[in-house]
């Protein structure tokens, strides 16, 4: 398979009281053509900033401030706005967690779903229409016809989602990065939406780009898992190795730590503590004071991305040769 | 078995609906419309199911935070809903709530320690205020957190310490009974498994009972030992945990559970995906709620609400397919 997305050494900061801070430092990962990757963590790891880096829709507070974005080959980071806007929506779309505030309360959907055939393709005001309907009937939405004309407050979470979907698959873009897309919804609703995603990439031969924290969906959804932790990519490889064989102790907590259907277990196994702020961010690897395994070259020395095995790899002094004990 | 702490019975909650200039009743929102079940001392009673579905209006009215417009609510053998106010009071020394959201449900104004003694003064426990600070120290110490910063703001707190505080308040009057409606749901999972735990580990020291909301299916079955699934108002299926997820009975249960994602690459199953949304609960279908997404319906389901009926020992369903 052959790379659509190539993300390397990429830090974002955002400028606060106390100069600026990087949210993600040196994230690299690929994505191929026809894959899905998930982007794994908790609150506050980066992984949403690490997609608004990709779509350059930071705030004005923040900046790329190093790394390549390259996408098909062309290199997105230093595009200038009126470039940008023709690859947004248009190679690369993106959906959001809340269906409930993405869309514009005062635009009918067809309006909603047509902008951007309109922008990008040069639609005319009944060719978008037209579309519009079909993007509806193929994100199964029922009664097409009629629901192009509403407003988004007469649909429920899961049609919003839908028609969401809808406007991101517009243009047919070859990359959808969909930001936690059912973590607003209830699990029934959700089904459908994954379900509806899962069928779309299929039809229409995109990556996938999912952002989530809930390991059941990462586990259901993706070929490859990209774990974040405090700003970085902790671990990575395909999605076997990662839930058969975690090696970063951050992904083992995580993965130990979910309450599960089957089975009894008498007690959680929990990660203690929290996840350091930007402002103390320590200056060895960000996991240790969390970590069972930590010891004295953690707390001073940042591991690299060291290899598990094939395409996997842990950013972890566990993995390193020479061992710990150094 | 002795008798159980908490008997709910019938519990119905009406919003009106009030339409026009005159502001006149069109119609009611049965938000919950007839739910019973008992809750024995020191046992997690789960209530699950999603949104809109009544869960959190059941807890809030059991409590009577929300005024319930019908049904009997009897804790340790007093009729909750016959109590006037100051005697409502003294009862909610025994009953008490963890709320959702741990960024709004403490008073940002109040130092933990405020926030920890407003109960004790309002029941009057503890005498003196050197008493109650070594009680608020003690508490902290017991949901895991250091009583040295009892005179911090709720603010210099993470989500899943404040989480503790709320629990830390709830204990404070030395409840028999806690209703924990989606305490974990604003939690990150190593953060939520943490206050899972503590859940856990009080229930086992002081014997405390709970009622444990969550549209979660999978934290519910770990922390219940008995659940209720709710789907628009009422309670469809009641049963022990384990067998609620080995066997479940009633067809919404099967849909929900089959639902979940399961975090294994190489899990496979029969996934049942429900069509269409919840229908509203001001116009809620005939006869059995669920029907027009039920893939069993049959025709009596569509005209007959069916029964509440225990099928087999301590296993509840209301189904037209086991009667």
């Amino acid at each position: 398979m052959s790379t659509l997305l190539e993300v390397s050494g990429v830090t974002t900061s955002f400028k606060t009281a106390n100069g600026f801070l990087p949210a993600i430092e040196d994230v690299s990962f690929t994505i191929k053509k026809g894959e899905t990757l998930g982007i794994v963590g908790e609150s506050g790891c980066g992984k949403s900033v690490t997609s608004l880096s990709i779509m350059q829709l930071l705030t004005a507070n923040g900046k790329i401030e190093r790394g390549s974005i390259r996408f098909n080959g062309r290199e997105l980071v230093g595009l200038k706005d009126n470039e940008m806007r023709k690859v947004r929506g248009n190679d690369i779309a993106m959906i959001f967690q809340e269906p409930m505030t993405s869309l514009n309360p005062v635009h009918k959907i067809g309006r909603q779903i047509g902008e951007s055939l309109r922008i990008h393709k040069g639609y005319g005001k009944a060719q978008a229409r037209a579309k519009a309907i079909e993007l509806l009937k193929l994100v199964g939405i029922p009664r097409a016809e009629e629901i192009v004309d509403e407003y988004p407050h007469r649909l429920s979470g899961g049609m919003r989602q839908r028609v969401m979907i809808a406007i991101a698959m517009a243009c047919n873009p070859q990359l959808l990065i969909a930001d936690e897309p059912t973590t607003a919804l209830d699990v029934t609703i959700q089904a459908q939406i994954l379900d509806l995603m899962r069928k779309l990439k299929a039809e229409l031969d995109m990556s996938i780009m999912l952002i989530t924290h809930d390991l059941g969906v990462v586990a259901e959804m993706c070929d490859r898992v990209v774990v974040m932790y405090a700003g970085k990519v902790v671990e990575q490889g395909n999605v076997k190795d990662i839930f058969r064989n975690p090696s970063h102790p951050y992904t083992v907590g995580l993965l130990s730590s979910i309450p599960r259907l089957e089975g009894r277990q008498e007690r959680l196994s929990s990660i203690p503590g929290n996840v350091p702020s930007l402002e103390l961010m320590p200056a060895g690897c960000r996991f240790a004071s969390r970590c069972p395994h930590a010891t004295q070259r953690c707390v001073t020395e940042e591991p690299s991305l060291l290899p598990v095995s094939g395409e996997h790899d842990a950013r972890c002094w566990l993995m390193d040769e020479k061992g710990v004990a150094v | 078995m002795s008798e159980p702490l908490l008997q709910v019975r019938g519990l119905e909650k009406y919003f009106p609906i009030k339409k026009g200039v005159m502001r006149l009743t069109r119609g009611h929102v049965r938000a919950v419309d007839g739910v019973s079940f008992d809750v024995r001392e020191g046992e997690t009673f789960g209530l699950v199911g999603e949104s809109g579905c009544g869960k959190s209006t059941t807890g809030r009215s059991i409590l009577r935070l929300i005024e319930p417009t019908g049904g009997q609510i009897i804790f340790n053998g007093k009729d909750v809903r016959k109590l006037g106010r100051s005697e409502m009071r003294k009862m909610r020394r025994d009953m008490q709530i963890v709320f959702q959201d741990p960024y709004a449900s403490l008073n940002p104004r109040y130092t933990v320690r405020q926030i920890l003694e407003e109960p004790m003064i309002i029941h009057g426990l503890y005498g003196g205020s050197a008493e109650r600070k070594k009680k608020v120290a003690d508490l902290l110490e017991t949901v895991g957190l250091s009583g040295s910063r009892m005179n911090r703001y709720p603010h210099e707190f993470s989500g899943g310490q404040r989480q503790r505080i709320g629990i830390a308040r709830a204990l404070a009057v030395n409840p028999r009974l806690i209703i924990a409606d989606e305490p974990v749901s604003a939690l990150d999972v190593s953060v939520q498994s943490q206050v899972l735990n503590l859940l856990d580990d009080l229930q086992k020291e002081f014997g405390i009972a709970y009622v444990f909301i969550a549209h979660d299916l999978s934290v519910v079955k770990h922390i219940s030992d008995r659940i209720g699934v709710m789907y628009l108002g009422k309670i469809v299926e009641l049963a022990p945990a384990d067998g609620l997820y080995s066997k479940p009975l009633h067809p919404y249960t099967q849909a929900l559970l089959s639902a979940v994602p399961v975090p294994d690459p190489e899990f496979k199953r029969e996934r049942i995906i429900l069509q269409g949304d919840l229908p509203s609960p001001s116009k809620p279908p005939t006869g059995c709620h669920f029907h027009p997404r039920c893939k069993d319906c049959m025709e009596i389901c569509k005209t007959t609400a069916p029964e509440w009926k225990e099928v087999e020992p301590d296993r509840f369903v209301a189904c037209h397919l086991y009667n």
